[in-house]
């Protein structure tokens, strides 16, 4: 048998025909590989750009998109803080703290910056020293140690609670917020609330009768008695003519109600004023102690 | 004759502008194969750029950047003879060589064997002025040269001065600036058929291409198979190739003389086809793996399998043939073909010239025992040539088939006919010739 594929492929003529062989030329020509390689791309960028910079709508799109997608990444329920734990406060407190902190719960691990937040509640008057945590759980754990009141002190009709040593914790409304604390009263009486302090130390009992500490001149002390007497301590060694008073005093009489002042101030001679009133009754009992 | 040169004025600008481009295309058109070469010119070389005459053309260093070779098809004896198969068939080749080349041109340069080639060696004289040769001298002399009848429909396809007297001094090479009185020059002019070129101008520009030049294969064969000292003592350069066997001669670095013979391998293998009844594809099988000239005893013993076309009939198919049958089928014919150009060169004069070298190239210089039988037909100096190599051609066209080709992209890049550059004499410098000019490049471009 003869095989007909010889002469049939006999008939193939690798001529290309016309068309691709001048589509070939133009892509080989040098203007046009110059503006495909370099040209086209260049401007498709530049294009790119402008209608970027120029059309802020796909500009906002975009920042929407981002924020979208940080969304979905930050608020997965593993990063949301669901609550606060105040530890060490007392209600009132607890509830200024939380009030103060500016978060709306649930809230992402992410959005929480823990060292503002430090510095929020610390500097919340009453609070002396706190600690912020976050727990495995999603809590977050704020531990505080409060500032405990120890004085009420009043200047210029503003009634302030302070502690132990004059810091300031809050104002107070009215003096029968805090009947048990002792009232201090005057111009920088904050800044000596040591030395009364120290004279309370000893004399609970006495100091009971107290009305108000009253710091005078911004050196020394008055002490102002239920029944009006006023007992005026010296600026120095004020405990060593305190205790001297008290001895005087042991008798009881002292304070009874004849007297309107106390004078201190020169430890050597101590000085009384009596009241009107009692005048007289000194002038009828003349065999007193005085 | 003083539009002699308008034609090759007019593809030195083409070929100039090439070089300045940068590429250029090479296409030797032959009967068999058509090969094809993408060159890229590094720039114009400044040490040879020189005011000489020698390097007016602006010699430069070149590469061979793509490459492609096809069968060639609609081309008998070196010219095309169907338009459309041939337009194809170039159109294959330049496809491939840019695309391999990945560089896109402009320009081509070609060569065929074909149209005829005839050979005129023409003379001038002039008397010199001013006692000292200056270019306008060498331009009249060039242009009081005599153009003999070279024929209806036919067109220069070479000129060039080969040798310049300067009163009785022979054998200049460039006269200028030396003194005497009369100036004679000798022109080779080389004609071939006008139709020839313009038909292959129509295909190269059917494929977007403009031709920047022709050449002769048998005169660019000779550039690079002629080494230095034959092109200057004397040499014919033979190309046997497919459909026809060209030759030039060269002398003092010039061609002197060059022409065809329609004969060539491709009558071997018809030869080949007829005498063992197989078909053409068969026949070129057995010729390139058996063929042969010069038979010996062993031959008598060596059997060739013709096998052929299967007809099916066991006996026709497994036919067998001595090579010695085979080399006395071959033998004839590149006798015939040798006896004719050794004729021709009698005619020519080439006996007479004192060094007689032969070197055979083109496909079927291929053939075994063809220098044997040369040097007893030619003469005794014969050689096989191959081409000279250039920068970065590959392996596959060093073959000396090629050699055309090669020597076409050294005559792109050296072209040795820089006369061109003379301006004419005014007075013979009309507008009649420019307008002439004008229309031959309109119609055939
Ligand atoms: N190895 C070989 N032995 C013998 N002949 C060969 C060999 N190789 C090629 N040929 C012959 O060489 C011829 C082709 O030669 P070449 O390629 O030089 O021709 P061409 O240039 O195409 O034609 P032309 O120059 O005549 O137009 C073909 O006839 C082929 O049979
Ligand atoms: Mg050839």
């Amino acid at each position: 048998m003869r095989s007909l594929k010889y002469k049939l492929g006999r008939k193939i003529d690798p001529a290309p025909s016309i068309v691709s062989y001048r589509l070939m030329r133009l892509l080989l020509s040098p203007r046009l590989r110059l503006i495909l390689t370099l040209g086209l791309p260049s401007l498709f960028l530049f294009c790119g750009t402008l209608v970027f910079f120029l059309n802020t709508n796909i500009q906002e799109n975009i920042d929407v998109l981002k924020k979208d997608l940080k969304r979905l990444i930050v608020e997965r329920p593993e990063f949301m803080i669901q609550v606060a734990a105040i530890d060490g406060a007392s209600d009132e407190l607890a509830n200024e703290i939380r009030e103060i902190i500016p978060l709306d719960f649930p809230v992402s691990y992410f959005d929480l910056d823990i060292k503002y937040l430090h510095k929020v509640v610390n500097d919340i008057p009453a609070v002396a020293s706190a600690s912020i945590k976050i727990t495995v759980s999603g809590v977050l754990q704020i531990e505080v140690l409060e500032r405990t009141p120890a004085f009420i002190w009043r200047k210029n009709n503003l009634m302030s609670v302070l502690d132990v040593n004059g810091n300031f914790i809050r104002l107070a409304s009215s003096r029968i917020d805090y009947p048990e604390l002792p009232l201090i009263i005057g111009e920088a009486a904050n800044l000596a609330v040591s030395e009364v302090s120290s004279l309370m130390k000893d004399n609970r009992k006495f100091l009971d009768q107290v009305r108000a500490f009253i710091r005078v001149g911004e050196r020394r002390w008055d002490l102002v008695l239920d029944n009006n007497l006023r007992i005026l301590l010296p600026q120095r060694e004020f405990l060593a003519a305190f205790d001297r008073m008290m001895l005087m005093n042991d008798s009881g009489s002292l304070f009874s109600g004849h007297l309107s002042t106390i004078d201190l101030r020169l430890i050597e001679r101590p000085t009384v004023r009596v009241r009107g009133v009692s005048m007289d009754t000194l002038m009828y009992n003349s065999s007193g102690d005085l | 004759m003083a539009d002699l040169y308008e034609l090759q004025r007019a593809m030195r600008a083409m070929r100039q502008s090439a070089l300045q481009r940068g590429a250029l295309a090479i296409l030797d058109l032959g009967s068999t194969k058509i090969g094809c070469l993408i060159l890229r010119f590094d720039g114009l070389d400044p040490s040879l750029a020189s005011d000489q005459v020698g390097s007016l053309a602006g010699q430069s260093s070149f590469q061979v950047v793509g490459s492609a070779i096809t069968r060639s098809r609609g081309i008998e004896f070196g010219e095309i003879s169907s338009m459309q198969e041939a337009e194809r068939a170039i159109r294959t080749v330049l496809q491939s060589a840019q695309k391999m080349a990945n560089l896109r041109v402009d320009h081509l340069i070609a060569c065929f064997s074909g149209g005829g080639p005839r050979s005129y060696g023409l003379n001038g004289v002039v008397k010199i002025e001013n006692q000292i040769v200056r270019d306008e001298d060498i331009a009249r002399v060039l242009s009081s040269c005599d153009l003999p009848d070279i024929g209806d429909g036919r067109e220069i396809l070479h000129a060039q001065p080969v040798n310049f007297a300067l009163d009785h001094r022979s054998g200049l090479v460039d006269p200028r600036g030396q003194i005497g009185n009369n100036l004679d020059v000798d022109l080779h002019i080389l004609t071939v058929r006008a139709k020839t070129i313009r038909d292959l101008a129509h295909c190269v520009k059917r494929c977007d291409l403009e031709l920047a030049g022709v050449a002769s294969a048998a005169y660019v064969s000779g550039r690079s198979t002629l080494v230095e000292d034959e092109q200057e003592l004397g040499a014919v350069c033979i190309d046997f190739g497919g459909g026809s066997t060209s030759y030039s001669i060269f002398l003092k670095k010039h061609m002197i003389f060059a022409g065809s013979i329609m004969l060539g391998g491709n009558h071997v293998t018809r030869d080949i086809s007829l005498g063992l009844q197989v078909p053409m594809a068969v026949a070129e099988k057995i010729k390139t793996k058996n063929g042969g000239l010069i038979a010996t005893g062993i031959d008598d013993r060596d059997l060739i399998e013709v096998g052929g076309e299967t007809t099916g009939d066991w006996e026709h198919d497994r036919r067998t043939v001595t090579r010695s049958e085979l080399i006395g089928i071959m033998r004839p014919r590149i006798e015939e073909i040798l006896e004719d150009v050794r004729a021709q060169l009698e005619i020519a004069g080439f006996y007479e010239l004192k060094s007689q070298k032969f070197v055979l190239t083109g496909g079927t210089s291929q053939t075994p025992g063809l220098d044997t039988l040369a040097s007893r037909i030619l003469g005794q100096q014969v050689r096989i040539g191959r081409p000279l190599r250039i920068h970065r051609l590959p392996q596959a066209y060093s073959g000396s088939s090629c050699s055309a080709l090669v020597g076409l992209a050294l005559f792109a890049a050296h072209p040795q006919d820089e006369w061109w550059d003379f301006e004419l004499p005014n007075s013979s410098y009309s507008s009649r010739t420019v307008r002439k000019a004008v229309r031959w490049l309109r119609e055939n471009w």
